[in-house]
């Protein structure tokens, strides 16, 4: 069934220009899911935007509280989040991979480019498997 | 519901290539491309050069975009630095141009021509550049010019990096460029350096060897805050050789030193309120020695010229937009202030007493942008400038636009513009002129009358314009050569241009641009008509491109100026995350358009020299 959702997404872009906004969102929705993890995803962010876009989809469980998300996106540090946390920490600004020891993975602009990557022991850790189209993604160290 | 599945399994593998991320992610980069925030449809005729444009071109000179602007050439005068002249001008036509980096205006006053010092300027730290045709907008402010060329910076929310670009090239050249630009806390800054070492061909003029080599010095920097304020600060130093200068047998150490800075500030207020002010400083300096001697204006011969000049510029501006329901409005008014100090002004060894010129300038002017429905737009412009000038008379000038532009449907559109503006007598012409001219202080504000009309084709792939322009001057500058002086010329001067640009995308990694143009006047004194074909591709990692400009043969003087064509190629492989290696060809067959330098001798030389570039990127 996720196939099939990921080729409704894609077929989206085919019905000429999009938004920026719209577009980092079906990134980050093609992103969620092409991640495989121990329990089912529940997604919680600091951004209005994202938890919006994300709400609208069915495809998605949305969480208005942080501490019953297990999967969170990140634009900027919280102060409520420890070091500790067993939470999946998806982030959109790269300096964030560096702050969050538990930040597994990015979106951010660098030299005017959108990049994604993620970090290979990072996701080890968090017993995350990422499927074929993600991998070309993954780094051993943050750069 | 296997049906279905079954047709999108068929039309996903059909699109393949459309699916993957990186897709996604250039999609992504291009719908926020800095230039769909910056662009104004209704300014003029725009030719954008985006980022991604500028980097697969590999454009490190402002020059590199210059020459293949449509309806221009790219020629090179006797000091070696390049000018761009419209279809079929004279060489001696002071072209009216504006340059702007952001929304600061490079405004001259020694030269009256922004681009005798940034010609050459390095644009490692710009991220996009805007050119208006057509009789652009009078909400740009400032005095109205011919064409708008508006550089836009790196926005250092999607830079983050900090990087070294270093260039050799085939004359071995140098040049080194580092740039950083990032976010702290709630403010953005950019902060980029470039110095440089530039070698160029060398001629043998009457057994002296003629040399535009020079070493360049830029800076730039920025630090803002997202609808706060901006603080800029810009610098160009240019020291390098004369090339041939005024005379045909130049001493081998004559030297030519430029240098602008400016800062400016603006403060952008909560009820869409916006104040600006800057200061600029200006300074021209040469040692100039000429074996046999130059003719002055006064017909006697001169062998040695020594100047000093400079020149300051304030301005201050304060704008206003209101926006009702079917109204955008824009008021403004702005102060700018001209002086020119001289520190040194001597022909063969004795002083000079010269003018020295100070114009003020009151400007006021409103835009008022009517949306009639959806699909249709009228745009209403008017400009008032009272010029207090000590050296001529003091005038009023005005200027009015009126632009319509029609939404036809979702492939077709259509823009016509009306103009009337002016050109004010330039510093050089009317007051403080180089030696070999007389000033001629009666020198009147040139009428110029413009209709414009483009109408555009866009589809997914395709993308056709048609332009046209008919233009008529009075009281056009001419050069009277008996009186050695500019003078207006009696009766209406009269022009028509047109031109084709078809764009072709067969993804969203290559196209095809090609453009055609044509000027219609009685004497050409410059190209007259040209081409451009631009290929942009991506095979793997590779990013190719190719470029060819073409421009028309034509005579001066009996002296025949062949047909140019520049053929550019450049290459450019990502080694690593942190390396991009660059490789770059320059007029490859040599045949680049020619300039007549000097008329008695026919010595010509090209506005491009043939050169290959190698150039190494370092992202931290």
């Amino acid at each position: 069934m996720k196939f099939l959702i990921l080729i409704l997404l894609s077929l989206s872009l085919l019905l000429g220009n999009q938004s920026g906004d719209k577009l980092k969102m079906q990134i980050l929705k093609n992103i969620c899911l092409s991640i495989k993890s121990e329990n089912k995803m529940k997604i919680w962010s600091d951004d209005i935007n994202i938890m919006k876009s994300f709400k609208e989809s069915d495809k998605f469980v949305t969480v208005s509280n942080f501490n019953d998300a297990n999967f969170i996106i990140l634009t900027k540090k919280i102060a409520f989040l420890t070091e500790d946390t067993d939470k999946h920490i998806f982030v959109l600004n790269y300096c964030l991979l560096e702050y969050i020891p538990n930040s597994f993975g990015a979106l951010f602009w660098k030299k005017g480019r959108p990049n994604i990557v993620f970090i290979k022991s990072r996701l080890e850790d968090q017993s995350l498997i990422l499927s074929d189209k993600l991998k070309p993604y993954i780094e051993e160290q943050i750069w | 519901m296997k049906i279905f599945v079954l047709i999108l399994l068929f039309i996903t593998f059909a699109y393949a290539d459309e699916f993957n991320l990186d897709n996604l992610l250039k999609k992504y980069q291009d719908a926020e491309s800095l230039y769909k925030k910056t662009k104004q449809e209704n300014a003029g005729f725009l030719v954008t050069y985006s980022r991604e444009d500028l980097e697969q071109m590999q454009a490190y000179k402002l020059k590199d975009v210059l020459k293949t602007i449509r309806l221009y050439t790219m020629q090179i005068n006797n000091f070696g630095i390049s000018e761009i002249k419209t279809v079929g001008a004279s060489s001696k036509n002071l072209m009216p141009l504006k340059l702007y980096i952001d929304d600061f205006e490079i405004t001259s006053f020694i030269k009256e021509n922004p681009l005798a010092m940034y010609e050459n300027m390095d644009i490692y730290f710009i991220d996009h550049i805007e050119i208006y045709q057509g009789g652009s907008s009078i909400a740009f402010g400032n005095e109205v010019g011919s064409m708008v060329i508006r550089l836009y910076t790196k926005d250092p929310k999607k830079e983050n990096s900090k990087s070294f670009q270093i260039s050799v090239d085939s004359r071995n050249s140098v040049d080194n460029r580092i740039f950083d630009a990032g976010i702290f806390k709630d403010y953005k800054y950019l902060a980029y350096v470039d110095i440089s070492n530039e070698k160029f061909k060398k001629y043998n003029l009457n057994d002296h060897t003629l040399s535009k080599d020079l070493k360049r010095y830029q800076t730039h920097f920025k630090l803002s805050k997202e609808n706060n304020f901006d603080v800029e600060f810009n610098g160009i130093l240019n020291d390098g050789d004369s090339f041939k200068g005024f005379g045909t047998s130049p001493s081998d150490d004559n030297k030519l030193k430029k240098s602008y800075t400016n800062i400016n500030f603006t403060k952008y207020f909560t009820n869409n309120l916006k104040f600006s002010t800057s200061i600029s400083g200006e300074n021209s300096k040469a040692t100039l020695h000429d074996d046999i001697g130059f003719i002055l204006a006064d017909n006697s011969l001169a062998k040695n010229f020594d100047f000093n000049i400079h020149s300051r510029i304030y301005k201050i501006s304060l704008e206003k937009k209101i926006s009702l329901k079917k109204h955008d409005i824009l008021i403004g008014t702005q102060f700018l202030e001209k002086r020119l100090k001289i520190d040194e002004y001597k022909i063969d060894n004795k002083d000079l007493i010269l003018n020295t010129n100070k114009v003020k300038t009151y400007m006021l002017y409103f835009e008022d942008m009517y949306n009639l429905n959806e699909n249709n737009l009228l745009s209403l412009s008017g400009k008032v400038d009272r010029y207090i000038n000590t050296t001529i008379k003091n005038t009023t000038e005005y200027s009015a636009r009126l632009a319509y532009i029609n939404i036809l449907n979702d492939n077709w559109k259509y823009k016509v513009f009306l103009t009337r503006r002016y050109i004010y007598p330039s510093n050089i012409q009317n007051s403080f002129t180089m030696p070999v001219y007389n000033a001629n202080k009666n020198l009147e504000s040139a009428k110029v009358k413009m209709l414009a009309g483009e109408l555009e084709y866009k589809d997914d792939k395709y993308r056709i314009l048609f332009g046209y322009a008919y233009k008529e001057i009075d009281k056009a500058f001419i050069v009277n050569m008996f009186k050695k002086q500019y003078e207006n010329k009696d009766g209406t001067v009269y022009f028509r241009r047109a031109y084709i640009k078809s764009e072709y995308n067969f993804n969203i990694y290559n196209k095809i641009v090609a453009e055609v143009f044509k000027g219609y006047k009685k004497v050409y004194n410059s190209s007259s008509s040209g081409l451009l074909i631009q290929l942009f591709n991506k095979i793997g990692k590779f990013s190719l491109y190719n470029e060819l400009i073409y421009r028309s043969g034509y005579s001066i003087s009996n002296i025949k100026i062949d047909a140019g064509y520049d053929w550019t190629m450049s290459v450019a492989y990502p080694l690593t995350k942190q390396i991009n290696l660059k490789l770059k060809g320059e007029n490859i067959l040599d045949k680049a358009s020619k300039s007549l330098i000097d008329i008695n001798t026919k010595f010509l030389a090209p506005s491009v020299e043939s050169k290959m570039i190698m150039t190494m990127e370092y992202t931290f």
